[in-house]
């Protein structure tokens, strides 16, 4: 498995320079069948990523660009009324594709921030009372700016569950950012990019992650964390056991990608960050504490073994 | 220590400043503590010492009748005592304290310290009492095993960066004969922001008609300009008549009508001396987050851009507590 | 911010279950007192806890000074008035008492708690003031429970069932109790460092200083153990020797018998140095407010420990004071046969056979013709025991005798108890021209077989005759057992009808034998309790700690704390600390040892570290290492993670044997 998946890495690092672990993060992401989230000031290289990821993995790809009017019909899409034949025709959305980038997701209102969530969960949607199934395999890459920006509406906890992970990309280091600079555009890459991945190779890949063994000394580890999650003072709620399921499932598919049919601690942690971040709140106590990243801390404090 | 060092003229006060640097050697800082018999301190207290002098009343009762029995009670209330420590010990060891932080305070407010506090297995703590070394004690027990946050007051009295110092724990169940307590040192500081002080705007600065409500509010937006459409784009936002005229599908874009910055600046409120500007500047931060108006600040040695929002005003306020503080405080 | 449970707490105020158990720890530490104070007290106490619960509904406030200082005026005029003025152990107790009770009424503080407490325990020490049996020990201990549930109460801020909290309280005291026991035995003991009032209410038991017909029978009648001892000799005196002197009576009034004014404090009798077969026992007395105690004859040597004694010129060991406290003391006595007497005095011999004029004609006249008709004294109280031999008859109930009572007894009632015997012998002895005495005292006793000691109770009073011989000194003639020589030898239960019988110590000798035996039992477990616990003084302290360990200096003291110190940090280790290590897993402990080596390499494993993250770490620091590293790093990976194969063992072995520096 792992020269197809380190080709795969490649390819994507390829594009996005210097970003080796959030593609390695975003991979991980989608072959442990969960979607991504990725919340970044503009311009970063989001959308790259997410276009990217179509290309090699073979996959159909559509962007929405979230706004406050947005309505869930403009993503779902509507039956619109055929004048020669007298039917009202369905004209599907852009959700109908097998990788969906919602771009600024937190522009939309919460009516139809949840119709794309109920979607993602289903993986099918219901129009004017017709249930319609959504192409498989079925991702959805969310962008998101930074919180408190004015005109965002945040999206409630439930919600953000869905995601598997959440990433920020951040700047890049300055080795990458020359390289870009004296690069080619990267979308002239993008387009020149070939598909890695078969869809039954991509299957068989997601097939595997569920194989992937996990020891009981593993399960006690994780399970310390999440217990520490919810007896600890400093997180306002722990995590829910569809977080743990999450985890476990995102350390699974980190594990494959390091060519191990067995999830180490370091799975565990690697992923801790992505799985956790949007998963987890802590008390808005800014300061006062070594550990400020509640991650960190929560680490820091769960002896391994 | 500094308070200290000022009233440092009565025995009492020499020997407790002792006995903090001796616990200040054996108890570094830590943001978690565990208490043990290497942190605990145990010793007779005033009822202790009263209870001996009871047990040595009857000793000596029970040595003139010579009555056994009576010797007996004087001795059993010795035991007791010696039981009691015991007691006491148990009653704290095992004890974990963990800073979990503190929220941010305003100079002449109460600074709430956030512990948290978990109980070993199988074991009750009872009554115990917590204070910082100036603060106000509180009292509160535990269930075996509970991990129990709690808040711990210390008055905040001046602008900058609140230390609190050692933190006492306290116990004397079971009888109240032996105190045992410990003085840990928590890594833990508050920022305490100046207080807000009302003053009129300086006028000089150019932010409009500072204080009131600015006029653009959420819905009033403004048409920017036309882009291509893109699948997802509200279909409201179709720039139709362009699309009637076969000119291609467009999205209209508006953007939002931006607020007048306002620039809160050291300089302007040099009427003041520096903890009146401080509290000034800090009385008009707090004014322009609750009229929604974007504020930056400019001090001598920084400046912050304008913005909004919870992050901004920490960011602002923090900058203010911090302001022009000797190093080490 | 502030529950109302801070609020307690920072005025430091009694809660409200904490002023019910205080409540109750009064009422229960009070109550024996009660008994022994005047009956108004509990019209007081009565009056206070009515008082206390109406403050506590909030109809009435707390009392203000005045008040306050007006009921203690009151007091301690009623207190004055009920004892008469007399400065006395009752009087301050009353006192105690009746401050302790008032105490209740200003009861709201923590503070205030405590001291109700601190009064409750030297209420229960002025309990054992009056009493200080096994009973009252083990209410005592009940009471201690109480106060100690009430005192912990006032420390315990969380609501807890009635019987967790006295389990708590009785859990602390059983934990106090080794301590307390080790420093009882242990603890130097003082004499009475001062001269302390006496309780002036508590009555004289046992016989008194005079003796009329009637007295000891009545004496009889009443339970009670007057003392009891335990012989030291392997070879112990048959019951009939067992004759307890304790008085003696020397001038009579017709009536009564009595003692002279003073007594005379003058050396003791001599060996005679012929046989030195000495008997020698231990006595432990109850007090009976009379400075009189008993031995056998002749006493030559005794030991009283810290009450000052003497041994008389007539044979018997007094105290300075009148005995207060149970004493237990020692005693040799030598047989009266082998003990040489100084010749009486012609002054001392007049007063021996002195009688009162113009009382008892028969009886002088009968005398007077056994001594015509005899050559010896021996004779005549041969006659004289003969005479009683005929048809006398012991009972319990004698018929009424007149003026001249020995005449009545000897010549027409014919009917008597051992007074009336001994009384008429001496008359008769007297009226026949031989010295005598009345002796008063014990005879016989019960033997326990269980725990080797005789029991003297007050049925055991008993009254007998002492001759001066010429030449031989001092002999007793026992009259009674002329008359009933069961008396003598199988005591007084055996030697009466059973009418008589029944009226003994109460009727205790008729009760069935179930009964006897409890009793029997219970009399045991007194006397264990008296002669170890009650009367444990230095000198017993001294012996004891000599057979333990050995002597009593202070470093061998010292060490027997340390060693108590010692088991009980063992006990803690084994029972505590230890089950906590092996609780532990073999690749937890492994995984401690090989932190502890590691430490060794200047590197520290954190907590979030996993064996094979640490490895590398350790590698790139002790680059010597580089092989163990790698090693472990997959073998913990491939024991704890991969799991295909079961190598565990092989990663504690891994662990444990790493190299160290």
């Amino acid at each position: 498995m792992q020269p197809l998946l380190s080709e795969l890495v490649t390819a994507v690092s390829h594009v996005l320079l210097g970003k080796d672990q959030q593609v390695k993060l975003a991979i991980a992401c989608l072959i442990g069948r969960g979607h991504l989230l990725i919340e970044d000031l503009p311009g970063m290289g989001k959308t790259t990523l997410a276009h990217c990821l179509g290309k090699v993995l073979g996959l159909d790809y559509q962007r929405v660009q979230f706004t406050s009017d947005l309505l869930p019909a403009d993503i779902l899409g509507a039956a619109v009324f055929d004048k020669q034949q007298s039917t009202f025709n369905f004209h599907p959305g852009p959700i109908f594709t097998q990788l969906l980038l919602a771009d600024e997701i937190n522009r939309s209102t919460p009516k139809t921030q949840s119709a794309l969530l109920e979607a993602m969960e289903e993986g099918q949607v219901s129009i004017e009372g017709e249930t319609r199934q959504l192409p498989t395999p079925f991702f959805v890459i969310a962008t998101q700016n930074p919180t408190s920006q004015s005109g965002t509406f945040m999206l409630p906890e439930s919600q953000l569950d869905r995601f598997l992970m959440r990433l920020s990309l951040g700047y890049p280091d300055q080795q990458s950012e020359r390289l870009l600079l004296q690069g080619i555009d990267p979308r002239s890459r993008i387009n020149e990019m070939q598909p890695v991945l078969t869809h039954q190779q991509l299957q068989s890949l997601q097939q595997q992650v569920t194989l992937v063994r996990c020891s009981d000394p593993l399960l006690d580890y994780l399970q310390k964390l999440v217990t520490f999650t919810r007896e600890d003072g400093r997180f306002t709620y722990g995590l829910s056991p569809r977080g743990a399921l999450a985890w476990l499932s995102a350390a699974k598919a980190w594990a494959l990608l390091a060519d191990r049919d067995y999830v180490i601690p370091e799975d565990i942690q690697a992923v801790a960050p992505a799985v956790l971040g949007h998963r987890v709140r802590g008390d808005e106590v800014e300061q006062g504490h070594e550990h400020n990243n509640l991650i960190d801390y929560l680490l820091a404090s769960v002896a391994v073994i | 220590m500094l308070n200290l060092t000022n009233r440092l003229f009565s025995p009492i006060k020499v020997l407790q400043a002792l006995f903090f640097s001796w616990v200040d050697i054996r108890n570094p800082v830590a943001t978690t503590v565990a208490l043990n018999r290497r942190n605990l301190y145990i010793f007779p207290s005033l009822t202790g010492l009263c209870v001996f002098t009871l047990s040595s009343i009857l000793w000596l009762l029970g040595t003139s009748y010579q009555n056994n029995l009576v010797l007996a009670l004087s001795y059993l209330l010795v035991s007791l005592m010696m039981v009691a420590i015991f007691h006491t010990y148990a009653n704290l060891a095992g004890l974990t304290i963990k800073v979990l932080g503190v929220k941010p305070v305003f100079a002449n407010e109460t600074a709430y310290f956030s512990l948290q506090l978990s109980a070993a297995q199988h074991k009750h703590y009872e009554n115990l009492t917590i204070r910082w070394w100036q603060g106000e004690a509180a009292c509160f027990d535990l269930q075996p095993g509970q991990v129990l946050p709690i808040q711990v007051a210390l008055d905040a009295q001046k602008r900058g960066i609140l230390t609190p110092g050692k933190l006492l724990i306290e116990s004397r169940f079971p009888l109240g004969v032996i105190r045992c307590w410990t003085w840990v040192n928590l890594q833990t500081s508050a920022v305490v922001f100046p207080r807000p002080l009302k003053v009129p705007f300086p006028v000089q600065l150019g932010c409009g008609n500072a204080g009131e409500h600015g006029t653009g509010g959420q819905g009033m937006e403004d048409f920017d300009g036309l882009k291509v459409y893109r699948p997802g784009d509200p279909i409201k936002h179709i720039a139709w008549k362009h699309y009637a005229r076969e000119k291609g599908l467009y999205s209209k874009q508006y953007s939002a009508q931006l607020h007048q910055d306002c620039w809160l600046d050291w300089q302007d409120f040099a009427h003041f001396e520096v903890e009146q500007r401080l509290s000034a500047i800090c009385y008009w931060v707090l004014h322009f987050e609750r009229t929604q108006q974007p504020y930056g600040l400019i001090m001598p040695d920084t400046q912050i851009k304008p913005a909004i929002g919870e992050q901004h005003r920490l960011t602002v306020l923090t900058l203010l507590a911090r302001f022009n503080l000797a190093r080490g405080v | 911010m502030h529950t109302p449970q801070d609020i307690f707490q920072q005025q430091q105020l009694i809660r409200h279950d904490n002023l019910l158990w205080l409540l109750i720890a009064q009422g229960v530490v009070i109550l024996p007192l009660l008994f022994q104070l005047p009956l108004w007290l509990w019209l007081i106490w009565g009056g206070a806890l009515y008082w206390r619960y109406q403050i506590f509904k909030g109809k009435r406030p707390f009392p203000n000074s005045i008040s306050k200082f007006l009921i203690s005026a009151l007091a301690i005029v009623g207190l004055f008035l009920n004892y008469q003025g007399a400065y006395g152990v009752e009087a301050m107790v009353g006192f105690l008492v009746f401050t302790f009770i008032i105490k209740l009424l200003e009861l709201r503080s923590r503070k205030d708690g405590l001291l109700i407490i601190c009064i409750g325990f030297i209420a229960v020490a002025a309990q054992f003031l009056f009493v200080q049996s096994i009973w009252a020990t083990l209410y005592a201990a009940f009471s201690c429970v109480v106060l100690i549930t009430a005192w912990k109460t006032i420390y315990v801020t969380r609501e807890l069932p009635v019987k967790q909290k006295l389990t708590g309280g009785g859990l602390l005291l059983l934990q106090a109790i080794p301590l307390m026991l080790v420093m009882f035995v242990v603890m130097p003991r003082l004499g009475p460092l001062w001269h302390t009032p006496l309780l002036n209410q508590q009555a004289q038991t046992g016989f008194s200083e005079t003796l009329s017909p009637g007295d000891i029978g009545s004496l009889v009648q009443s339970t009670g153990t007057a003392f009891r001892v335990t012989f030291l000799d392997e070879t112990t005196p048959r019951q009939s020797e067992l004759y307890w002197r304790g008085l003696i009576l020397d001038t009579f009034d017709g009536r009564t018998w009595a003692r002279q004014s003073h007594l005379q404090f003058a050396g003791a009798p001599v060996p005679n140095g012929a046989s030195q077969s000495t008997v020698n026992y231990e006595i432990l007395i109850e007090p009976h407010r009379y400075p009189w105690l008993f031995s056998l004859a002749e006493p030559i040597k005794s030991d009283t420990g810290s009450v000052r004694s003497r041994i008389t010129s007539e044979g018997l060991l007094i105290t300075r004071e009148p005995l207060t406290t149970r004493l237990q003391y020692q005693v040799s006595s030598i047989r009266p046969r082998e003990t040489v007497y100084k010749a009486l005095s012609k002054q001392q011999r007049q007063q021996l056979t002195a009688l009162p004029i113009g009382f008892n004609p028969k009886t002088v006249a009968l005398a007077e013709s056994w001594r015509q008709a005899s050559d010896s004294a021996e004779e005549i109280i041969n006659k004289a025991l003969a005479f009683y031999h005929q048809d006398f008859h012991y009972t319990l109930s004698p018929p009424l005798l007149g003026e001249n009572s020995v005449d009545d007894f000897l010549f027409s009632s014919k009917q008597g108890f051992c007074e009336h015997f001994a009384s008429s012998f001496t008359v008769l002895m007297r009226a026949a021209d031989i010295p005598a005495r009345v002796v008063v005292g014990y005879q016989g006793g019960r033997y326990d077989a269980s725990e080797n000691y005789w029991s003297i109770r007050q049925a055991d009073a008993h009254a007998w005759t002492e001759v001066w011989l010429a030449g031989i000194g001092w002999l007793r003639v026992d009259p009674t057992s002329a008359v009933a020589p069961q008396r003598v030898e199988q005591g007084i239960d055996n030697a009466l009808q059973a009418d008589d019988r029944n009226r003994v110590a109460a009727g205790q000798f008729s009760a069935p034998q179930w009964l006897t035996n409890l009793r029997h039992r219970f009399d045991a477990a007194n006397y264990l309790w008296s002669r170890w616990v009650l009367s444990y003084d230095a000198q017993q302290q001294s012996q004891l700690l000599k057979q333990l360990f050995g002597g009593k200096e202070p470093w061998r003291i010292g060490l027997i704390f340390l060693l108590f110190l010692g088991s009980l940090m063992g006990a803690y280790i084994v029972f505590v600390i230890r089950p906590k290590w092996q609780a532990r897993t073999p690749l937890q402990q492994a995984l401690k040892t090989f932190d502890n080596t590691c430490q060794q390499w200047q590197v520290q494993r954190e907590n979030s570290e996993t064996i094979a993250q640490f490895c590398l770490r350790l590698r790139g620091v002790q680059p010597q290492l580089d092989t163990a590293c790698e090693r472990l790093a997959r073998l913990s990976q491939a024991a704890l993670y991969d799991q295909q194969q079961d190598n565990q063992k092989q990663l504690v072995s891994a662990l444990k044997q790493f190299p160290k520096e």
